[in-house]
This record gives structure tokens, C-alpha cells and sequence, in this order.
């Protein structure tokens, strides 16, 4: 599968690179394509480099040696895009697991090639620079959530970021797909699919949403973000 | 910036990674020390990053607040930054930090800091690699909040302190109460009440012994089994 500069420029950690430092990053890059339900990495594997979403949905997550499964974000294009960041300086196991949700199409850069680029290209080290910073950021709020708020107001948090990035505003209110199922909602939040649904059934009495499957329309947001 | 600074401040890199090591006299020019009293905030989540910082003496806590709720992130000791994200994008303050005690730390104005980390590959290689570690330690804080109930975390983090600070005596691991009752629920992610009645449950099962000073693992194989 051919790479072009247009495709790397298109993520937006590639977007301050040169032309130089993409046509060398191109060089190195594999395309390669996966499945939905497939699993691109696994937790406790070594790790052999750094994924970048180009197309559909990957899915982090972390599993109990109960098989409960917790997911820590969903990669894509435009929203925490590279994978494999932690094992890549401490060369340790990668600590979650990646499972392609839809039809991916993912860039991969070996763990050494990356490194030696960083070596020589400014570009590459505020690449990696800037993944660090994203995933930490991401993470403290994730772990400060999940502590210090309850499953209802990680669902709110959650349907009010949604309508904000992909919200369409229709006569009813603010129409979104969720794009997941309940249990994979669940997972992200921390909870299990019977709270998730009684959180669901919480809000729709409230006559605040309306819930047709993963279909989702916020009657009212201003009631919404007053229950968070 | 002076060139004796950028020399100075040159002795950092393997500072940062090994607490043992001081800086010989580094940077007196830019590095200010800065002294806290317990519990005073050195900044906070969401404002502009002002400068590195860096213990010199005592500890700090790395949080997250919410409604006046804390959780607790990761306690610094002497030789460990504390938040490095700004140095990274240039962005606001990730997290809080509180002084646990009295703390000192060195101080390096924020642009001074910034061209330093970025115009010294060793220094900037330090900075990712402690940044990367912590991603790491997130990444287990996120799920154990998720995955397990307020016991499991608390042997955890029993665990953890017996791997890193405990004493094997005949008894069983014991391991200095170092935390206070509220540092220990938050860094479980739950409230001083809770945590104390699972502690209290564990000690009444035999799993463990609580004294004023220490905490007695006992019996390793069930805790570790509830973590």
C-alpha cells in the first residue's frame, strides 16, 4: 500500500513536519490494514514500535485476570492517533491491548527506526514530545474521573464531549450516534452494562435524552450539563 | 541564557534519573529554591506552567481535584521533578502540586527551563523517559480505579510499599505508615472511612496488622490474591 506525504500530513502530529522529514518518516512507514475485533498489539507483549490510526476506530483497554475489560480510550485520526508510546523509551511490555473496531488502516514505524530518526529530526522528538503530553493529560483525567465521579457523571461527561465534537442540532435537540455498543460504553466508563442502562433509564425519565439504541438526541443540554 | 547556566543545569539529566545524585551547585544563576509548608499549593491543574521544579528536600504531591475531592497521583521525593507535561506541549499545568511536609525545591524560570530541555538531547531524553514512566503508572491507576473494588486497591497498594519500603522480619513484611489516613484512601481513590473499615476488614481476617507506626503484612499470598 503506497504512503503518500499528503496521508502522513494528514494526521495532525505529522502536520509541523518538513517535507524532508516526512519523505523519510513515508520510508519507513508500513501500512497495514485490519479487520473490526482484531487484535493489533496485546497487553504484556513486547512491544515492536509505534502504531499510527490512519483510518476507523482502535480500541485501548486493559484486561483483569478476571477477563473484565476496561478501556482506556478509542484511537483515531483525530484524537490521540499513536499507539505504543510507553513501551518505546522504557522498551518494556506494551500495557494495554489494540483491537481494530471497524475496517483500520494503521501506520507502523519499528521501535528502532523511530529512535534513530528522533537521533537526527527535531520533528520526530516534538512528535513523540507531544503523544507523551496527550496521553498523560488524557490519562490524569481519566483516573481522576473514574476516583472522584460517579458512572452518571462519566456518562454525562461523556454525552456532552460527544455533542460537542459530532452533535447535530435537529428540531428534537442535539441528535449524536454513539458509535459503540452499551457494553463497550460501559467498558469505557469504568462500569458495567446494568449501571450504564439504569443510568440511561435516569436520564430519559428526567425527559433530558432520548435513547434509541447507540442513537442518542440531549432533549435539553443545559439540564444535561446541570446534572453532571 | 548564560553559558554557565546551560553548564550548570547540564549536571540535571542523570539527577533526574537517580534521586542520590545532587547537582554540583547547578545553575545558582536560574535555580531559585523555593521552600513550602505542608499541605501549601505550588500550582495548579490548569494554570500557566511557571517554571521547572524540582525536590530538593522533602516531598510533594502530584494531584487532581474535583469538588474540592482529591486524587493523588504520585508522591515526589528528593531528585524527582514534578509535572513535566508543559515542557512537552507547551500547555497549562497537567495536574496540582501540594508540599506533604516541609519541601524545598529548585527552581528554573519556565522559558530558561523549556530551552534547556530542548537544546540538551540528554536532558530532553530524561524528560520523556520519566514522562513516559509515569504514562505507565497512569495507565495502572486508570484501570485498578476501574477494574477493582477499594480492598483490591488497598492491597495493592500494601503490596507496593512492602516491594519498595518493607522490612522482611519473622512476622511478616513490615511497612512504615508513611501516609496519612487521607494520602492513603486518596491514592486508593476513595475516602478516609472506606479505606479505614477495609483495612480494618483485612486486619481481622489475618491478613494484616495494624499498629500505630506500621502496618504487618502477614499473610502475602491472600493479599496478593485480593490485589
Amino acid at each position: 500500500m503506497n504512503v503518500t506525504i499528503e496521508d502522513l500530513r494528514s494526521i495532525f502530529l505529522f502536520a509541523e513536519f518538513d517535507d524532508t522529514e516526512l519523505a523519510l518518516v513515508r520510508e519507513m512507514i508500513t501500512a497495514r490494514d485490519y479487520t473490526p475485533r482484531t487484535i493489533i498489539f496485546a497487553q504484556g507483549e513486547p512491544s515492536p514500535g509505534l502504531w499510527f490510526v490512519r483510518r476507523g476506530r482502535v480500541r485501548l483497554y486493559r484486561m483483569a485476570p478476571s477477563g473484565r475489560e476496561f478501556t482506556l480510550c478509542i484511537a483515531r485520526l483525530d484524537r490521540l492517533p499513536c499507539m505504543g508510546a510507553c513501551p518505546l523509551f522504557d522498551g518494556d511490555k506494551c500495557p494495554a491491548n489494540a483491537q481494530a473496531l471497524d475496517d483500520t488502516t494503521i501506520y507502523f514505524i519499528d521501535r528502532q527506526r523511530a529512535l534513530d530518526i528522533a537521533a537526527d529530526h527535531a520533528g520526530m522528538v516534538t512528535l513523540f514530545a507531544r503523544v507523551l503530553a496527550n496521553h498523560s493529560r488524557y490519562l490524569m483525567q481519566l483516573s481522576s474521573g473514574l476516583a472522584l465521579r460517579c458512572s452518571s457523571s462519566r456518562l454525562i461527561d461523556l454525552l456532552l464531549t460527544y455533542a460537542d465534537e459530532r452533535g447535530r442540532v435537529t428540531a428534537q435537540g442535539v441528535e449524536l450516534d454513539l458509535g459503540v455498543s452499551q457494553q463497550l460504553l460501559a467498558s469505557m466508563l469504568g462500569a458495567t452494562s446494568q449501571m450504564i442502562a439504569h443510568d440511561f433509564l435516569r436520564l430519559e425519565r428526567a425527559g433530558v435524552i432520548d435513547a434509541q439504541g447507540k442513537r442518542i438526541v440531549i432533549l435539553s443540554l443545559e439540564r444535561l450539563k446541570g446534572m453532571a | 541564557m548564560r553559558d554557565s547556566t546551560i553548564e550548570e543545569l547540564k549536571t540535571i539529566p542523570s539527577w533526574l534519573l537517580s534521586s542520590k545524585k545532587r547537582p554540583r551547585g547547578a545553575g545558582r544563576s536560574s535555580m531559585q529554591e523555593r521552600t513550602f509548608g505542608n499541605r501549601r499549593l505550588i500550582f495548579r491543574e490548569g494554570s500557566p506552567c511557571l517554571g521547572l521544579y524540582i525536590v530538593k528536600v522533602g516531598q510533594a504531591k502530584l494531584v487532581q481535584t474535583r469538588h474540592d475531592k482529591e486524587q493523588l497521583l504520585a508522591i515526589v521525593g528528593a531528585g524527582d521533578p514534578l509535572d513535566l507535561v508543559p515542557f512537552l506541549d507547551n500547555g497549562p499545568h497537567a495536574c496540582s502540586a501540594l508540599a506533604r511536609g516541609k519541601v524545598t525545591l529548585y527552581f528554573v524560570e519556565s522559558s530558561t527551563a523549556r530551552d534547556l530541555i530542548w537544546n540538551t538531547p540528554p536532558l530532553l531524553s530524561a524528560v520523556l523517559h520519566t514522562v513516559s514512566a509515569r504514562l505507565r503508572t497512569l495507565a495502572m491507576l486508570a484501570s485498578d480505579l476501574a477494574f477493582k473494588d477499594v480492598t483490591a486497591r488497598i492491597c495493592r497498594i500494601l503490596l507496593d510499599q512492602a516491594q519498595h519500603e518493607g522490612t522482611r522480619q519473622a512476622d511478616g513484611i513490615h511497612v512504615k505508615r508513611t501516609l496519612s489516613q487521607q494520602e492513603f484512601a486518596s491514592l486508593a481513590g476513595t475516602v478516609r472511612e472506606v479505606a479505614w473499615r477495609s483495612l480494618k476488614k483485612l486486619e481481622e481476617e489475618g491478613i494484616v496488622r495494624i499498629e500505630r507506626t506500621e502496618i504487618t503484612l502477614l499473610d502475602l499470598e491472600r493479599l496478593a490474591a485480593m490485589a
